[in-house]
């Protein structure tokens, strides 16, 4: 039995998860898919707000930063994250980055380069270390994970569609 | 070489000398994983003063392949 205050718990942050994205969405006018989870404390570009694009499914950690706007070049830029990404910790996406679908970013990361689809990049600068991983909801990783271990949530059923 | 890395898994993976193999690979064992793949990178640029790319990092996926890169770098097997 989960205690009730761990529960009220759960619940507000579920509540306060969907009032922040709809702010993203609506107030900021950012481009953010469905289901995604984007940490409280992440920090997504207020400069340039049209141009964050983040694809369905993916998961940004706390204090990462993911920035649209070049100050020394005075641009606006658009930054694309794909579907089922882990932002990580503390990672830096520099402004103009197209991250594809299916990637990892390891925590504290400075991403400056496009990155393909299903890689894991880890590095400051970034670096690709691996590839053709597979990814569930957030960035979970289906691939090394024996089945009985994987939580059927983070499976997404219509993969490839959107 | 060949015993250079393998102080380099010794001290990086945590692993006993003997377990060290050529067909050891990546993901195959819980220490060898991204995180310590990186930390292995780093030790082995480090080590033999190298600076690896993207493509080499991905290519790197067993002891065998990277004693191969390593040849090919121009680092003598010894």
């Amino acid at each position: 039995m989960v205690p009730i205050s761990v529960r009220l718990r759960n619940s507000l942050r579920k509540a306060t998860m969907a009032l922040s994205l709809a702010y993203y969405r609506r107030y900021w006018g950012m481009d953010i898919g469905e289901g995604c989870k984007i940490s409280h404390k992440a920090i997504l570009d207020k400069s340039n707000p049209g141009g964050i694009h983040i694809g369905r499914y993916t998961g940004v950690a706390l204090n990462a930063v993911i920035l649209s706007h070049d100050f020394v070049r005075n641009r606006h830029v658009d930054t694309w994250i794909g579907e089922r990404c882990h932002i990580g910790a503390c990672a830096i996406i520099g402004p103009g980055v197209k991250i594809g679908d299916g990637c990892l970013v390891a925590a504290g990361s400075v991403v400056l380069k496009d990155v393909p689809d299903n890689c894991i990049v880890m590095g400051n600068p970034a670096r690709v270390i691996e590839q053709g991983l597979k990814t569930g909801k957030w960035g979970v990783r289906v691939d090394v994970l024996s089945p009985d271990r994987i939580d059927q949530n983070v499976l997404v059923s219509d993969e490839g569609k959107a | 070489m060949r015993a250079a890395l393998q102080e380099i898994f010794v001290t990086e993976l945590g692993l006993k000398p003997e377990d060290f193999a050529d067909d050891l690979t990546y993901n195959a064992i819980p220490e060898w994983d991204s995180a310590s793949h990186m930390a292995i990178i780093m030790a082995i640029e480090e080590k033999f003063g190298l600076s690896l790319e993207s493509d080499d990092i991905v290519a790197m996926t067993s002891v065998r392949k990277i004693l191969n890169l390593l040849e090919t770098k121009g680092i003598a097997v010894g």
